[in-house]
């Protein structure tokens, strides 16, 4: 339970909060923008999205598009989730804070990218965004989890 | 399915306890937990050991396991099947589903079944054959009548369909006999176009079958080329006890066994290598990447007449299949024959003992291979492929590419690349010809016209297979001397069909200086193909029926007078040369709506020849002329024509495609 000296938790608490939500509503933005262009993509029978060779294509992106909403509005909950977590721990708040963002940012990304160029089945290179960003989440959440269930919160 | 029990009893026994806690009003204490985990898991083990057990018991995981009544699909000796190719090739999956490689044997189901079991019901070989499915089965019951005086019921017979063969053009079926998996031969044929049962032997280019049930012959014959690793297993006792890899000609028939490539691909890094190298996996076969003999072979494994070299080789075929792989060499495994310059006598010699027909059933008598599905043959010899590097994938593709803006069905006809139809396979190498005005100077022909494609000239439709004229694929030239001496129809003469062997002799001559041959009064006078109709072999009528048919032939010759010549194949002793007789009929103005039927009664194809004279008599009358035996009033010379019919000697053709 470190303090860190040039911040009150208060403010870290109001700051954090304000860079999930501006976080969360900008990716649900996004990547709710991605669900549409493909429903264009569908509604237009575009070849390169929907002919069976590119059933990995087709698979990565619905992935990018479920995982980036999911997580954006992961990010909103998390932000209302603060102070019932994070009474005092400034040091905790930032490893879950920064690893749900580098999550809300790399899985979805990952698959998107990895989608672009594929190999039959397999993803392309950006693919390894996804799992680093699965890992950033697991710690984000476990973190989190822990936290609410061991910190006397005092909202 | 083991997985999902395991979890199940994992999510049950956690449900349990957090009841248990809830009844005793506390929460349970982190040795408990951990006691539930661990009895969970003892239980998952033990359903997961129970199901696989039971599994075992009742011959494996699918039902192909229990079924004794025909061959059998094993994925074994390092083969996977297709559905493990899928995972990985999505696309090469597609375009081979797509393809009539994959149909060409199939356990009959609501999905693969074309033809007519809705109660169907045809009358041929004087029974009553009926159609019609029962359950998941498909069912042929067969009524043979006793003696018009006899009052005893007609013997009947259900045989139960448990294979096919083909869906494109025909669909023919194999049915389940009382001798272990050795499959009966279904008397009746569907024709897909048609859209109706006709007999096995009408679709073959042979004389009049009889009724044919024999068992056996799919376990011999079929096994070796429509499935993937065919194994007929025979034992005298018991009967066949067929296995296959798969049934079709799928993945692994062109890529070689696939299971090494399968275990290592499954590692991640493996297939990342794979995919960032420039190297050739050397866990798998891929045609392309081979040498153009050897990728041809592979293609020729197949199409090609062959035979395994001695009994050892064929026991060992019967045991555990062929012993040729993908990228071997095909010809170090068995005898692919050549009709000319085989050298190896041995096989030959025991092959014309056994069978003293058997080149002639297969190839024209200067070498070129007559029968389909042989290609193989053909290409041999061809001097692209002799002293270049064509091969079957210079204008073949087995997997329609992603850019290919053709619709599936067009490209799995024939499966060609893009752009085969035309000049482009040829001008690939003969770039010489990509010039329209050195392309219309070599040919004679204007440039665009059907006499300017490299095929037409080149790879005549000489072979004969799916009841139609297919495309010889040895590359030569019309010679009006090979013509005459070995029976086989030129080129030249195919399209313009009213014009005489004297004509293209002399057109040769000038154009390529090929020597015109020493010519007989009719050869000069008559007709070629007029000739091949009235007194030709079953093979030549055929062919020359066929091309009476041909837009580009139709287009050269004129049609006004074909009628006379089709008519006269309407009453043809071959049910092949009556069937192309009938369709090429059809496209004549006056006939698309023309009613035959080219399997009916012997009185019925004399009046449908009788009435097309009649149909053909009263519409617009062909110009006189001598080759076309057309006299001043545009009907036939009847006298010529009599006489030259007359000389038909129709001998026995048989052609084993």
């Amino acid at each position: 339970m470190t303090e860190i000296p040039d911040e009150s938790n208060e403010a870290l608490l109001l700051r954090t909060r304000r860079r999930h939500l501006v976080f969360g509503w900008w990716a649900l933005f996004g990547f709710a923008l991605l669900g549409l262009v493909l429903e264009g993509l569908h509604g237009f029978k575009v070849h390169w999205f929907l002919d069976s060779g590119y059933e990995t294509r087709r698979l990565l992106w619905r992935l990018a598009h479920a995982h980036g909403v999911l997580l954006a509005l992961v990010q909103l909950g998390f932000a209302a989730s603060l102070p019932f977590a994070w009474p005092d721990d400034s040091r905790g708040l930032r490893l879950a804070s920064t690893s749900l963002l580098l999550a809300g940012l790399l899985l979805p990304l990952g698959f998107f990218v990895g989608g672009i160029e594929i190999y039959g089945s397999d993803p392309g290179p950006g693919i390894v965004l996804s799992p680093v960003g699965g890992v950033c989440l697991l710690i984000a959440v476990g973190r989190t989890a822990w936290a609410l269930a061991f910190c006397r919160a005092s909202p | 399915m083991s997985l999902d029990l395991s979890l199940l009893a994992l999510v049950l026994s956690a449900g349990l306890a957090l009841v248990w806690g809830q009844v005793r009003r506390e929460p349970l204490g982190g040795l408990a937990w951990g006691a539930v985990l661990i009895v969970g898991l003892a239980g998952a083990v033990a359903v997961s050991a129970g199901w696989k057990s039971s599994l075992r018991r009742n011959g494996g995981p699918t039902a192909e396991g229990r079924i004794e009544n025909r061959p059998i699909a094993v994925a074994d000796d390092g083969y996977v099947s297709s559905g493990r190719c899928r995972a990985c090739h999505p696309r090469h999956y597609d375009t081979w589903h797509a393809s009539h490689h994959r149909t060409m044997t199939q356990v009959p189901s609501t999905a693969s079944v074309v033809a007519d079991f809705d109660d169907a019901t045809v009358h041929h070989f004087g029974r009553d054959f009926r159609f019609y499915r029962g359950g998941e089965g498909f069912f042929m019951q067969m009524e043979t009548p006793r003696s018009r005086s006899s009052a005893e019921p007609a013997e009947s017979r259900t045989l139960e369909l448990v294979l096919s063969t083909g869906a494109h053009h025909q669909q023919a079926f194999w049915f389940a006999t009382e001798n272990a998996r050795s499959l009966g031969k279904l008397p009746l044929t569907w024709l897909v176009e048609e859209r109706r049962w006709v007999p096995y032997g009408s679709i073959f280019v042979a004389p009049p079958s009889r009724l044919d049930m024999r068992a056996g012959v799919w376990n011999r014959t079929c096994i070796q080329c429509h499935v993937v690793s065919g194994r007929p297993r025979w034992e005298p006792e018991s009967g066949h006890d067929s296995r296959v890899a798969e049934f079709g000609i799928s993945c692994e028939a062109c890529h070689g066994p696939a299971q090494g490539h399968a275990a290592d691909h499954r590692n991640p890094l493996n297939r990342y290598r794979e995919h960032f190298s420039s190297e050739d996996d050397p866990t798998l076969v891929n045609p392309e990447d081979l040498s153009h003999e050897r990728s041809s072979q592979v293609c020729g494994q197949c199409h090609s007449v062959f035979e395994l070299r001695d009994a050892r080789s064929r026991q060992a075929f019967d045991r555990d299949g062929f012993a040729y792989r993908p990228g071997d060499d095909l010809h170090a495994s068995r005898h692919v024959f050549r009709y000319g310059p085989d050298e190896d006598a041995l096989v030959v010699q025991q092959k014309l003992e056994s069978s003293p027909r058997f080149f002639e059933q297969r190839f024209w008598p200067d070498g070129m291979v007559r029968v389909s599905g042989r290609e193989y043959n053909g290409m041999l010899e061809t001097p692209c492929h002799q002293r270049g590097t064509l091969s079957c994938l210079s204008c073949h593709v087995m997997h329609q590419s992603a850019d290919d803006p053709r619709p599936r069905e067009e490209w799995a006809d024939d499966q060609l690349q893009p752009g085969m139809r035309g000049n482009r396979a040829c001008v690939q190498c003969h770039t010489e010809y990509e010039a329209v005005d050195r392309l219309a100077a070599h040919t004679h022909h204007p440039a665009r016209s059907p006499g300017s494609n490299c095929y037409n000239c080149h790879m005549p439709h000489t072979t004969l297979g799916l009841m139609k004229a297919i495309r010889s694929h040895t590359v030569d030239n019309p010679n009006v001397a090979t013509s005459i001496a070995a029976g086989r129809p030129n080129a030249c003469n195919l399209c313009h069909l009213d014009q005489t062997l004297d004509w293209t002799s002399q057109k040769l001559a000038a154009w390529y200086g090929i020597p015109a041959p020493e010519l007989s009064p009719e050869e000069r006078e008559i007709a070629a193909s007029v000739r091949w109709i009235l007194e030709g072999d079953a093979g030549q009528r055929a062919i020359a029926g066929w091309h009476y048919g041909w837009p580009p032939a139709r287009e050269a010759s004129g049609t006004e007078w074909m009628g006379a010549y089709l008519a006269e194949l309407l009453d043809d002793s071959y049910d092949v040369v009556r069937f192309i007789g009938y369709r090429s009929l059809r496209e004549l103005p006056g006939f698309a709506d023309f009613d035959y039927d080219f399997v009916g009664s012997e009185v019925s194809r004399e009046v449908g020849r009788l009435r097309a004279l009649e149909v053909w008599s009263d519409g617009d009358r062909p110009a006189p002329s001598k080759p076309l035996l057309i006299g001043d009033q545009g009907a036939l010379i009847q006298g010529e024509f009599d006489r030259i019919r007359s000389r038909r000697l129709d001998p026995v053709v048989i052609l084993a495609e």
